[in-house]
C-alpha cells in the first residue's frame, strides 16, 4: 500500500517548464552552460583592459586581429571546449575592441568552399586565395580542476587559464585566469 | 459479505507476491540467453524491451547494461551516450523522499545504487570506448574520473585493507592510458598506486597477484619522467619500439542476486536490543523504548527479513592462451569480478542486515500500534508490508565473470594474434605495430 502511494507520487513529479536561457541554474554541480558563459564574459573583459590592447592601438592605429585556438580540457569533467570558445568569440565581436578571424575546423571549410568556387563559381563571383587577414594574436588556454570530495560532499574547483600571444613576436601580451569553486552536498 | 471480500483481496495480494517474487536474473534470462549465443543484437534489444529497467529507479541499471551491450556491438560512440548517462545518474542527487522509501518501505523500490565495483567497470568500458574513437582527451578525462571513484571507495572503506578498497585494476588502467597519452609522470603515479594497493591488499584478491609488466611499467615512466625508481630487476627500457598491444580478455558473466529469507526474532540484554537468527546476532542502537517504556520485543514475534545474495552464472573457467606472431604467451588475470562481487557482499554484510533490519522493526511497530487502535487496518498494513518485503537484487548483469590481461611487445608491420580457449574455440585477429599502444578487448561468455 506504502509502495502503491509512492509510485503514485512519482509518477506525478514529471514537469516541464521552460526557462530563460540566461537564468542560473545549477542542478548537479557540474560545469554548465552557466560557467561557460561566465568564464568567456569575465575573460575577455579582463582581456581587454590590458594594455595591450592600447599598445597595439598606438602602434598599429587599427583594431587588432584575433584568432582563438585551442582551450585544452584538463579537468575532470567532458566539456564542450567548443561552446566555450564560441562564448569567447562571441564576447570579442560584442565589445567591438578586436577584429576575430575563424580558426579550427571551420576555416578548413571555408577554405573547402574557396577551393571550390575556383572550378564551379563564375569568375566575378569567384573568392581569389591569398587574400584572408592574418591573426596578429592568438588565444590559448587550458580548463583545469581539482576535486575534493568526502562522502556526499564535494568541493570542486575550476581554474581557467587563457594566455594571447602575439604571433609574430612570440610573446605572450596577458594571461589571465578565471576560478569557480563550487560545493555540492549530495 | 466483509469475509468473502477479505479472502478474495488475500488472494489477490498472495497472487501479487507470488508474482512479484520474481528477481531481477529471472527478469532478464532472456537477455542472458542471447548474450550467450553471441546475438548482441538481441540482446540489445531484450534491454529495449525489458520493462523492469524501463522504471525511473531502474534508469542507472538500464543505462549501464545498454552501454555494455552496445559496446559488444561496437558501438562506441552510442554506447557512451548510455554509460555517460549511467555516470551523471550515479552522481545525481537523491531525493530525500526516494530515500525515504529505500529505508522505510523497500530499497528495490529506491533508485538503482551501483556497487562500488560496478562503478570502476563504467569507466573502464567509457575509457576503451573513447580509445577506439581515438578520443584521447576524453578517455583522459574519464582517467581523472576514475581516480576520483578510486578515492571515493577509498574514503568508504576507511583505507581498511581487509576490505574493498582502493581497485589495482582501475589504478593500472589509469597508468596504461596516461602512458598511452606520452604522460609518463602521471602514469607512474598511477603505477605506483596500484603496486601500493597490490602490496597493501589483506582480502586476499590482489596480493600477489599484480601483472608481471607492472614492475617494467614502473621503471620505465619513472626513469621517462627523471623520478628516481630503484627496481631489482634490470629490464630494457626500449623494449617496444614499434608499439605494444594491450590485450583485456573478458570471459563468462558476473554473478547475479537471489533473495533469501531470514527470520529474525528481537530480544534485549544488559547490552541493548539485538536480532537474532539461529547464529546470527544483530545488536541495534535504537530505543525501542524511547516512545514506550513497557515496550516488549518479544510482542514482534518473527521478522522475515528478504535479503539479496550473490549467486555465482556457471561459467567454464578457461586456460586460455595466446600466440603473438607464433609465441606463445600467458594472459593474466587482472580483475575478478566474480570474486569482488562476493568480497563486497561479505564487507557490507552485517551493515546491511542491521539497516534492514531496522527498517522492518519500525514498520513492525506500526503495524502493532495501528493493530491496537483497528485490528483490520493493522491486518491490512501487515499484509502490506508482507508484500512489499522484497530483497533488492538488482545488480549490472551483462558485466563478464573475470577480466585477464596481457602487454605484449609488437613488431613492425603486421602482427598475427591467436587467442585459443580451452574449450576449442580460436578467435585471431591483427594489429598492425606502429609504435603506439594499441588496445583491445575480446570478450568470451
Amino acid at each position: 500500500m506504502l509502495a502503491l502511494f509512492a509510485l503514485g507520487l512519482q509518477s506525478c513529479f514529471h514537469h516541464v517548464s521552460r526557462v530563460d536561457p540566461e537564468k542560473n541554474i545549477d542542478l548537479s554541480g557540474s560545469w554548465n552552460d552557466v560557467d561557460s558563459r561566465e568564464t568567456s564574459a569575465a575573460m575577455v573583459t579582463q582581456a581587454l583592459e590590458e594594455d595591450w590592447l592600447k599598445n597595439h592601438m598606438s602602434a598599429k592605429k587599427e583594431k587588432p586581429v584575433v584568432i582563438v585556438g585551442m582551450i585544452n580540457n584538463k579537468s575532470h569533467e567532458h566539456i564542450d571546449a567548443e561552446t566555450f570558445m564560441k562564448d569567447i568569440e562571441k564576447a570579442f565581436i560584442e565589445s567591438k575592441l578586436v577584429r576575430l578571424v575563424q580558426g579550427g575546423t571551420k576555416r578548413e571549410e571555408i577554405r573547402g568552399e574557396r577551393a571550390d568556387q575556383q572550378t564551379n563559381s563564375s569568375v566575378s563571383t569567384m573568392k581569389q586565395w591569398g587574400l584572408e587577414v592574418g591573426a596578429d594574436y592568438m588565444m590559448q588556454g587550458s580548463i583545469n580542476s581539482i576535486v575534493d570530495a568526502y562522502k556526499r560532499e564535494k568541493v570542486v574547483y575550476y581554474q581557467i587559464d587563457l594566455e594571447l600571444t602575439n604571433l609574430q613576436t612570440n610573446e605572450i601580451v596577458w594571461i589571465g585566469d578565471k576560478k569557480i569553486k563550487k560545493v555540492v552536498k549530495n | 459479505m466483509f469475509k468473502k471480500s477479505t479472502h478474495r483481496f488475500v488472494s489477490l495480494l498472495l497472487i501479487i507476491i507470488v508474482s512479484s517474487c520474481a528477481t531481477y536474473y529471472d527478469k532478464s534470462r532472456a537477455t542472458e540467453r542471447q548474450l550467450i549465443a553471441g546475438n548482441y543484437d538481441d540482446a540489445q534489444k531484450k534491454i529495449g524491451a525489458n520493462k523492469f529497467l524501463a522504471k525511473k529507479r531502474n534508469a542507472l541499471l538500464f543505462n549501464l547494461e545498454m552501454g555494455k551491450v552496445l559496446h559488444l556491438q561496437n558501438k562506441f560512440e552510442e554506447s557512451n551516450r548510455y554509460l555517460n548517462e549511467a555516470d551523471r545518474l550515479m552522481e545525481q542527487y537523491r531525493n530525500g523522499f526516494e530515500t525515504a522509501v529505500g529505508i522505510t518501505v523497500n530499497p528495490s523500490l529506491q533508485p538503482y545504487i551501483a556497487e562500488p565495483h560496478e562503478q570502476i567497470m563504467m569507466h573502464y568500458y567509457k575509457i576503451l570506448n573513447y580509445v577506439q574513437l581515438g578520443k584521447m582527451e576524453d578517455a583522459i578525462v574519464e582517467v581523472r574520473r576514475l581516480n576520483e571513484k578510486e578515492k571515493a571507495l577509498d574514503i568508504a572503506s576507511n583505507s581498511n585493507e581487509k576490505k574493498y578498497s582502493q581497485d589495482p585494476f582501475g589504478l593500472m588502467l589509469m597508468g596504461l592510458i596516461y602512458e598511452a597519452d606520452g604522460n609518463d609522470n602521471d602514469a607512474f603515479i598511477a603505477y605506483r598506486n596500484a603496486k601500493l594497493s597490490y602490496d597493501n591488499d589483506q582480502t586476499g584478491l590482489y596480493q600477489n597477484n599484480e601483472p608481471t609488466s607492472l614492475e617494467q611499467a614502473l621503471l620505465r615512466t619513472a626513469n621517462n619522467s627523471g623520478i628516481a625508481y630503484e627496481s631489482k630487476e634490470k629490464y630494457d627500457l626500449n623494449y617496444a619500439p614499434h608499439g605494444e598491444l594491450i590485450l583485456f580478455y573478458e570471459s563468462g558473466l558476473s554473478p547475479v542476486k537471489a533473495e533469501k529469507n531470514y527470520f529474525f526474532s528481537l530480544s534485549e540484554n544488559a547490552a541493548g536490543f539485538f536480532f537474532q537468527s539461529g547464529t546470527i546476532i544483530v545488536p541495534v542502537v535504537y530505543n525501542f523504548k524511547g516512545n514506550n517504556p513497557n515496550f516488549n520485543p518479544a510482542s514482534l514475534g518473527f521478522i522475515r527479513l528478504a535479503f539479496p545474495y550473490y549467486v555465482s552464472r556457471s561459467s567454464v573457467q578457461k586456460n586460455n592462451s595466446v600466440s603473438v606472431n607464433g609465441e606463445t604467451k600467458t594472459l593474466e588475470l587482472i580483475e575478478d569480478i566474480s570474486a569482488l562481487a562476493f568480497q563486497i557482499e561479505q564487507d557490507n554484510f552485517f551493515k546491511n542486515l542491521g539497516r534492514d533490519l531496522l527498517r522492518l522493526t519500525i514498520k513492525k511497530i506500526a503495524e502493532l500500534s495501528l493493530a491496537q487502535k483497528n485490528e483490520y487496518l493493522g491486518t491490512a498494513l501487515n499484509i502490506a508490508n508482507t508484500v512489499t518485503e522484497k530483497a533488492d537484487t538488482r545488480n549490472w548483469q551483462t558485466l563478464p565473470s573475470q577480466i585477464q590481461f596481457l602487454r605484449v611487445p609488437l613488431k613492425e608491420g603486421t602482427n598475427t594474434i591467436q587467442l585459443k580457449t580451452n574449450d576449442g574455440k580460436s578467435t585471431s585477429f591483427e594489429i598492425i605495430g606502429n609504435g603506439k599502444m594499441i588496445f583491445k578487448n575480446i570478450c568470451e561468455f
